[in-house]
């Protein structure tokens, strides 16, 4: 290895790891100033919808109408809150019913004989496995029984002749005995049923699935426990009240926890349902009741393809409905997909077995926009409600807001031309984790906002971009100064310059930890400094032997 | 090459009380792991909690990051200081063959640390049920956070002054965990940790030829 590649080569390395320093200071220095920001709202906006009034004030004859509850929406816990590793910034969309609707699932009681049934997907064979953990009865345990499930069929032992799901979603376990599984990969559905021993599938090639209403069988073995083989019923009405009293008080423990304004803070609409004098309270408390679940599992598969339009799935054919709604549009940004949202959420509403329509709330990428929608049965918008945060209604919105553009600015010419490029594609979850090409800086909200003209957004971004060039060229002039001072050639000095124009600090900061270390005099031949490593004087090309006196020029007159 | 075993024979004996450290870990947490694959509670589940088991694959090998800094430095300055390496190369060995036996040491320590670990999950790792598939990333992901804090611990090896040495550390750290964080145990996340120690390695082999012995 000679000298020279070396040299290049620790270079190279050194610039990498300043790189990834500088990233992970910017990010940090981000995602506190966010919290700041966000920590410090005082002002909410409202995001609700008036059920009742919304869907015509259907009465509906079921022994649970009189419970009005407020509902959790959306429950969103943004990819921020993974990364600081708390709950800072959770979101909660808040609205309430205004309707009295049935609780189905909650007042059907399902009697289990204390027979667990444990659901795991095992990545190795690509099975879900069902295991039925036995009732211990008098001291004797039984040992458990487990049936393999692939593509194909059932079965005792693990067998590649049942196929394989690469990444299977539980959408439905309503019925204790029958899973209704997506296979996000496959993009298949199936059906299958533990008592028949059979699995059903149906794919839509035409359609590319996204979510659908379930909960990730997750690579990490998300354990599923479900009561099964029971026998269900109705609920008692001391039952009911006796589990509703419990919930009140866990409820409570919660709502304690959300006195912080967090997310967007959504109040709620439509007080007037819960009685006036109670609104005040309210508004500083949520008023927790029996919560009704909409959209859960229970209450009927949905399924949203990658353009946002959403279907109902039916449990036997397992066909998808005509499209039911659309998830609405929010932000800025120029495509308007389920990635390009840090988060969605859609409620089907289902009262007394009958559809009445679905609530789709949407949150855009940077977390400012929320749109709920409510979609009637026939998948037309009755009603439409935005919410949005304006930095001067949060304290230090202002000077966090700057404080970020001036770290964008801090920005290398390359990462800002990447993220003016790329910033918008990329997924918003995985934005937020994005340590080089940054969505959510400056130049790539320019880049990517859909409100502004063609000719403003191109304009902006290169002025940005221009303006970031400035800064890598005034560093790279600093560099260049010190590299002609230590007699470094033309060449190398034209490289340093594209690297401080491209890569600003961290091509400034790379170069201060790996320049040689020299020492200078003072040129016998012209005074200026040289490298004592060199034969000849940078400058003046003198060479280190003395020069011989020389008669001044000047005369002394007078 | 014929040179290479002895030299990390060397390597291993001159530090052996990291190697002995490494090996008692590794056997405490595969002994920790195996009790926990054979408790269970009165209805026959696992006792083994998901936070246990983050504990177990997760926080105890990211302590043994310490040690495996820890030895990379003492590989590198201990010798410098010692002039082991100086005496050595006045031998047949070369400067390239003693850097590349430090690191087969390393992944020996490694190997030590994890080992055990990876021995009795391939065994036992069935019976931890619903958290089988937790175990190949996070025991990926321990292997090459092992690798990266090596890499990590030779650069500080070049440094003299005690304040950089702690400084410079406290930065690696930092950026190891921040990456953890961020990324999660995910391949990005490790494609970063390669990445660095490539660098980490570049930069080492540099100062190391060019450093006095």
């Amino acid at each position: 290895m000679n000298s020279k590649y070396s040299s290049l080569a620790r270079i190279v390395s050194t610039g990498f790891m300043v790189c990834m320093f500088f990233s992970i200071l910017l990010f940090w220095a981000n995602a506190v100033l966010r919290r700041i920001g966000k920590e410090e709202l005082v002002t909410k906006n409202d995001l609700g919808l008036h059920l009742a009034i919304d869907l015509g004030n259907r009465n509906l004859s079921d022994p649970n109408m009189d419970i009005i509850d407020s509902i959790v929406i959306c429950d969103v816990r943004s990819a921020e809150s993974d990364i600081l590793l708390d709950h800072f910034f959770e979101s909660q969309y808040w609205a309430t019913t205004g309707y009295d609707l049935v609780s189905y699932p909650w007042r059907y009681h399902t009697e289990f004989n204390h027979a667990k049934v444990h659901i795991n997907w095992h990545t190795g064979s690509g099975l879900i496995v069902i295991e039925e953990e036995q009732p211990h009865l008098k001291g004797k345990t039984l040992e458990s029984r487990i049936r393999y499930v692939g593509p194909k069929g059932f079965s005792g032992s693990p067998d590649i002749a049942l196929g394989r799901f690469s990444n299977p979603q539980l959408c439905s376990r309503a019925v204790p005995s029958t899973l209704f599984v997506h296979d996000t990969d496959l993009k298949v559905f199936f059906r299958i049923d533990a008592a028949l021993e059979t699995v059903r599938s149906e794919s839509w090639a035409e359609k590319s699935i996204v979510t659908t209403s379930g909960v990730y069988l997750s690579k990490f073995g998300d354990l599923l426990e479900i009561n099964a083989y029971g026998g269900g019923r109705w609920e008692t009405d001391e039952e009911m009240h006796t589990r509703l009293e419990k919930e009140r008080e866990d409820l409570q423990i919660l709502d304690n926890r959300q006195q912080v304004p967090v997310g967007l803070g959504m109040q709620m609409m439509g007080m007037d349902a819960w009685g006036g004098g109670e609104e005040n309270a309210s508004r500083k408390k949520i008023p927790f009741g029996p919560r009704i679940r909409m959209g859960s599992t229970d209450s009927g598969p949905w399924a949203m393809d990658d353009q946002g339009t959403i279907y109902l799935i039916d449990r036997d054919t397992l066909l998808l409905s005509p499209p039911k709604g659309q998830l609405p549009r929010c932000g800025k940004e120029k495509t308007h997909t389920p990635s390009q949202l840090i988060a969605y959420r859609v409620s089907p509403l289902f009262a007394d077995e009958q559809y009445l329509g679905l609530v789709a709330v949407s949150l855009s990428r940077d977390g400012s926009n929320a749109v709920m929608a409510l979609f009637d049965s026939k998948g037309r918008v009755v009603d439409r409600n935005m919410s949005q945060l304006k930095k001067e209604h949060y304290q230090y919105g202002r000077v966090t807001s700057a404080a970020r553009s001036v770290l964008d600015f801090a920005q290398p010419l390359v990462f800002s031309v990447a993220s003016s490029l790329w910033g918008s594609r990329i997924e918003a979850i995985v934005g937020y984790r994005s340590l080089f090409v940054l969505p959510l800086s400056t130049p790539a909200r320019i880049a990517g906002d859909r409100t502004l003209k063609v000719s403003d957004r191109v304009g902006t971004v290169i002025m940005w971009n221009v303006f970031t060039w400035c800064v890598g060229l005034l560093l790279a002039i600093a560099v260049i100064r010190d590299l002609k001072q230590r007699g470094h050639s033309s060449k190398i000095q034209n490289a340093w310059l594209f690297a401080c124009m491209g890569f600003g600090w961290i091509a400034v900061i790379t170069y201060l930890l790996t320049r040689p270390r020299t020492h200078f005099v003072t040129c016998t031949g012209c005074g200026r400094t040289r490298r004592t490593d060199q034969a000849d004087c940078q400058h003046c090309e003198a060479d280190w032997a003395m020069r011989d006196l020389q008669v001044p020029v000047w005369r002394v007159v007078g | 090459m014929s040179h290479i075993p002895i030299l990390v024979k060397r390597e291993v004996q001159d530090h052996a009380i990291h190697f002995v450290l490494a090996f008692i870990l590794g056997c405490i947490a595969s002994v920790i792991i195996y009790v926990f694959c054979k408790t269970v509670d009165s209805m026959g589940a696992l006792v083994l909690t998901s936070g246990t088991l983050v504990f177990i694959l997760g926080q105890l090998p990211c302590f043994m990051v310490l040690d495996a800094m820890s030895l990379a430095r003492v590989q590198i300055a201990g010798d410098s200081r010692a002039s082991v390496s100086a005496f050595i190369c006045t031998l047949t060995p070369t400067r390239g063959q003693l850097f590349i036996a430090k690191w087969i040491s390393g992944l020996v320590w490694i190997f030590l640390a994890v080992g055990p670990v990876l021995l009795t999950l391939a065994l036992k790792g069935g019976q931890l049920g619903p958290y089988v598939p937790l175990i190949k990333p996070a025991m990926t992901g321990v292997i090459v956070l092992h690798v990266t804090g090596y890499a990590m611990g030779q650069q500080i090896g070049f440094l003299a002054n005690k304040t950089l040495i702690l400084v410079v550390g406290a930065l690696f750290l930092c950026l190891l965990a921040s990456l953890l964080v961020i990324k999660g145990l995910t391949m990005p996340c490790y494609a970063l940790m390669v990445v660095l120690t490539v660098a980490l390695s570049v930069r080492s082999w540099w100062a190391f030829h060019r450093m006095a012995l």
